[in-house]
């Protein structure tokens, strides 16, 4: 009834409205547009609902209906019209699942390094505070160039920031420590960072138990105090609420814990198992130890410029003020960018990369919805001719791919949610911030704006075309196929050419990384580290662990008593790890290649050409060094037992430094200092030349190197080498009782294959390589299912013409020709502009690529052929089939 | 008198406002009538629907008035009281006059 009565006077009532709400619209629109849908939802029964909601949009567009209007039919009939083609539906979900999800799954990596916020309140107000010496940014020294921009500062520079900079709220100073924590079962070593108290108050995080440092504790002579992150007072102390007022033991130093801080925190990165505070032998150090980082917190206000700037001014008043040194100055980093660092690029790379698999995926979908509206042209032809309005067809057409794109949105984000845990496990380590990679709503958020981008970008131009459509033709044209299809033919051919471009853009990329790889991963190394087992040692702090058995402490003027203690530990150490069953030979290093460090000190030498100071790498190695890591020598002899701490001082030199310094002369017997000449440093005098050595990666070239015995520079802190003659597992456990039996206090080292300590250095390269790979592949498959597909299509209307030629005597090569001249031109279109593309994009791969030209020559030619031979055998299929079409069947068709 | 001649409250509402005001009474003006006498919040379709409701019980008529120039082009549907109408308001008048009478509002005293 109510509703009877609703149709009846709808007009009426509708007009009604519409005046009313004009006249008091002029006065107070909000108050009209609240009281005209008051009005109109009181006359809605469910029936109608639909009805007069869509035609009276707040009452602007009374008379026609907008856009969105009819939109749920619009959706039902898409829904329909998918469900009956369902072959279509399913290329089409899964070739937007691939790209959605794919595009998903990299922002998720994304999302949690370079955009989640830290786990600090205002976090953007963060700033790492460096110093700067613009003196070195062209040194030869390399480690110089890679400080020359942040260089931590002295205990005295810190404390004039402290005290006199007015940009920031707080600052706080620190530095990472390892430490051997003893108790428990057994020894343990864990990482940790000294803080002054500014640096808790600049992060503004509150313990989860108890306080972290107050000013107080900044004071020489304050009691050493410990903060503990939340895993590791989980494992270690079991959760125990009580823990704050236990001492630990770190290093040896008692320290009082006082506070645990809650889950999720970090600083300065993962892995640190506790905060401690300086010592007052650290809190004393002058204005040369410089060897803290700073982090503050920039006032409320105040940006990044501005603070710059001021704190560049600061700088040059201490110069004056306080003698701080000139040739500094002083550089703010945004924590953000510290945390992240040089990852940011290859992110974006990937992303963009990712992007262009999007791309294709929408241009694959626009494709074939092209195809879809072509073979509709008479239904919405009649439709239009019915009165349909233009925007109506328009919109029809947008909403089923928009439909498609919303379930391939789904199938995206299952996609994604399958391919987390696979892409996680194959980031490289290291990564920073890995840990809050997470499929969180933002990542969600981004799938599904990503999916409505993409189903409009796909879904406009065969909707633009529908609306375009001209009519009388169309119903004139009646079935048969003719020219009009010509301009239809150029929008499908323009989007397969696209399509190959992009696809070839990714996979001249992928060329060039992939290149790049072999390259890193068969460079010369200089030393062959097949069955070699590495770890870390640290010499227990005096007064733990094993005392040094020195049966007759010999005098050592060139060392301290610290340094023949180390010495003195761990040379038994080393013979006992000789003696270890299936182990051929032990060495030590301060440095080895690969574990990181280098280092590298001003040496003066002894030449024809008179004297020479310059800056080389250093490296204090015990003897056998050479022959466990297989390094040649070239010259002269291996460091022997007899190169002890009172022996004569004595060097081996790399080949390219002999070859750069003394060429055409024998190094042996020369002399350097390692120091400046007018140093009391000791003479040292040659005796070997080594081959070069790659030290600090693959892809960092050797540099000019000079070696001492370990015994004449000990240092407490080596990596062990172990050349093995059975597989290095096997020795392994055994190696371990070795050490716990030398030494039952010192913590069980990680025992490592040198081998895959070297895979670790380039899981970077292998990553991006991989990926971007893997989503060239992707690319250039669904190119040639694209180019596929537009040939096939073709073939399908051209059916009744091979027909016609057949008939008159055409020959199957020719049918095959002509199908093939399709899809030929096609490619060599698409390959023209990819390469034009590319060869102006791969400077962005530039910093990633190792011995091998951006614009490589064999590469780009390698992805036309692969590009050329796909799209060719795609365009064979349907010109097979062409030939075997039946002239009669073809002309009864007409 | 059969129960259909009885004027529902609404509909007695709707019809006294009709009453009102002059012949050239369209939905609005009597919903804005309504508003104004009684105070009372109504919605436009209700009293689309009682008039429709009226006039099928022969006590209103409807003309559709020519199109007018603020209206943007929509015409309005007018609605007059017609004889039975103002017969039907009597009778229920006399009704409600005669239920009236003798009622006391105040409450009364409770029994003891």
């Amino acid at each position: 009834m109510a509703s009877f009565a609703i149709g009846a006077v709808r007009e009426a009532i509708r007009s009604d409205l519409a005046e009313r709400f004009a006249v008091m619209a002029r006065e107070d629109l909000l108050g009209a547009k609240r009281w005209y849908w008051g009005q109109a939802l009181r006359c809605l029964s469910p029936t109608n609902r639909i009805n007069v909601a869509r035609r009276t949009r707040f009452g602007v567009r009374l008379a026609r209906g907008s856009f969105l209007s009819g939109s749920p039919q619009d959706v039902r009939h898409a829904a329909r019209g998918l469900a009956r083609q369902p072959g279509f539906t399913l290329t089409a979900v899964v070739t937007l699942g691939i790209g959605i999800g794919a595009t998903t799954a990299i922002f998720s990596v994304v999302n949690g390094v370079l955009l989640r916020p830290l786990p600090y309140p205002s976090p953007e107000r963060l700033v790492n505070v460096w110093q700067v010496n613009t003196g070195w940014f062209d040194s030869p020294n390399l480690s110089l160039r890679s400080w020359a921009s942040e260089f931590p500062a002295s205990m005295p520079t810190f404390h004039d920031w402290e005290e006199l900079s007015a940009v920031f709220q707080n600052v706080g100073a620190y530095d990472d420590r390892s430490y051997t924590l003893l108790g428990g079962d057994r020894p343990e070593r864990i990482y940790g960072t000294r803080v002054t108290s500014g640096v808790w108050r600049a992060l503004g995080v509150a313990p989860l138990l108890g306080r972290t440092f107050g000013p107080e504790d900044d004071g020489v002579g304050a009691a050493p105090l410990a903060v503990l992150n939340h895993s590791f007072w989980e494992r270690r102390f079991g959760s125990d609420s009580s823990v704050a007022g236990t001492t630990i033991r770190l290093n040896g130093t008692a320290h009082t814990v006082v506070g645990v801080m809650p889950a999720g925190f970090y600083f300065p990165g993962a892995g640190y198992s506790v905060w401690t505070t300086f010592d007052d032998e650290s809190k004393a150090t002058d204005r040369n130890r410089q060897y803290l980082f700073a982090i503050a917190r920039l006032k409320p206000g105040i940006d990044l410029d501005r603070a710059q700037r001021e704190m560049e001014a600061l700088t040059a008043r201490l110069v004056e003020s306080r003698g701080h040194n000139p040739d500094f100055g002083v550089r703010l980093v945004p924590r953000i960018n510290q945390v992240v660092g040089d990852v940011q690029l290859i992110l974006l790379v990937l992303l963009g990369t990712v992007g262009v698999v999007l791309l294709i995926s929408c241009v694959n979908i626009a494709n074939m919805l092209l195809v879809r509206a072509t073979d509709r042209r008479r239904e919405l032809a009649i439709r239009s001719a019915l009165g349909a309005w233009r925007g109506r067809l328009v919109r029809q057409l947008l909403s089923e791919s928009l439909v498609l794109a919303v379930i391939g949105g789904v199938t995206g984000v299952l996609i994604a949610v399958a391919a987390f845990r696979p892409l996680l496990a194959a980031l490289p380590s290291g990564l920073p911030r890995a840990d809050e990679i997470a499929l969180d709503h933002r990542v969600l958020l981004f799938a599904a704006a990503v999916s409505v981008v993409t189903g409009l970008v796909a879904g406009s131009l065969p909707a633009l075309r529908a609306g375009r459509a001209d009519v009388l033709e169309t119903l004139q044209e009646g079935s048969r196929s003719s020219t009009a299809g010509r301009r239809r033919n150029w929008a499908q051919g323009s989007l397969v050419v696209s399509e190959i471009a992009l696809a070839f853009v990714l996979l001249v990329a992928a060329g060039l990384l992939v290149k790049s790889f072999m390259q890193l991963t068969s460079v010369e190394r200089g030393f062959n580290a097949e069955r070699v087992l590495t770890f870390e040692f640290t010499v227990p702090a005096s007064g733990l662990g094993r005392p040094a058995r020195s049966a007759t402490p010999r005098p050592a003027a060139s060392l301290s008593s610290e340094q023949l203690r180390w010495f003195e530990y761990l040379t038994p150490l080393r013979d006992r790890l000789t003696a270890v069953p299936g182990v051929e030979s032990a060495a030590l290093a301060d440095n080895m290649p690969f574990m990181g460090g280098t280092s590298s000190g001003t040496v003066t030498l002894e030449t024809s050409s008179g004297m020479h100071e310059t800056n080389v790498e250093r490296s204090a190695v015990s003897p056998s060094y050479f022959r466990t890591l297989g390094i040649p020598i070239t010259r002269g002899r291996e460091f022997t037992g007899e190169d002890g701490p009172d022996a004569k001082p004595v060097a081996i030199v790399s080949d390219g430094m002999a070859q750069r310094y003394w060429p055409n002369e024998d190094p042996l017997g020369r002399r350097l200092k390692r120091s400046t000449l007018e140093s009391d440093s000791p003479w040292v005098t040659i005796v070997g030349v080594a081959a070069d050595v790659r030290h600090q990666g693959l892809d960092v070239a050797p540099r000019p190197k000079i070696y001492t015995p370990y015994a004449q520079a000990p240092r407490s802190r080596v990596d062990v080498l172990l050349k093995t003659r059975v597989p290095p597992a096997v020795v392994a456990g055994a190696i371990r009782e070795a050490i716990a039996d030398y030494d039952p206090i010192v913590p069980l080292p990680n025992i490592r294959e040198l081998e895959s300590v070297i895979s670790l250095s380039v899981a970077a390269p292998r990553f991006r390589t991989g990926l971007v790979s893997l989503l060239a592949i992707i690319a250039g498959l669904l190119a040639v299912v694209g180019v596929y597909g537009v040939v096939a299509y073709t073939m399908a209307q051209r059916k009744s013409e091979m027909g016609i030629r057949m008939a008159l005597g055409a020959k199957q090569s020719d049918v095959v020709r002509s199908v093939l001249g399709r899809g030929a031109a096609l490619a060599a279109a698409g390959l023209a502009i990819g390469a034009a593309i590319a060869w102006a994009a791969v400077r962005l791969l530039n910093s990633f690529l190792f011995q091998t030209s951006a614009h490589d020559p064999a590469t780009f030619l390698a992805a036309v052929i692969v590009l050329a031979l796909a799209a060719l055998a795609a365009s064979y299929l349907p010109a097979r089939r062409a030939t075997r079409v039946d002239p009669v069947e073809a002309l009864r068709a007409e | 008198m059969t129960k259909g001649e009885y004027l529902g409250e609404f509909e007695l509402v709707v019809l006294l406002a009709l009453a009102r005001l002059d012949e050239a009474a369209y939905g609005m003006s009597i919903y804005d009538e309504i508003v104004a006498t009684t105070g009372r919040e109504v919605s436009i379709q209700a009293v689309y629907v009682t008039l429709n409701r009226l006039e099928k019980k022969g006590y209103v008529t409807s003309k559709v008035g020519g199109p007018a120039e603020d209206r943007g082009g929509r015409s309005r549907k007018y609605y007059t009281i017609l004889p039975s109408g103002l017969s039907a308001l009597t009778l229920s008048r006399t009704m409600y006059d005669s239920l009236w009478a003798g009622v006391r509002l105040k409450p009364r005293t409770t029994r003891p």
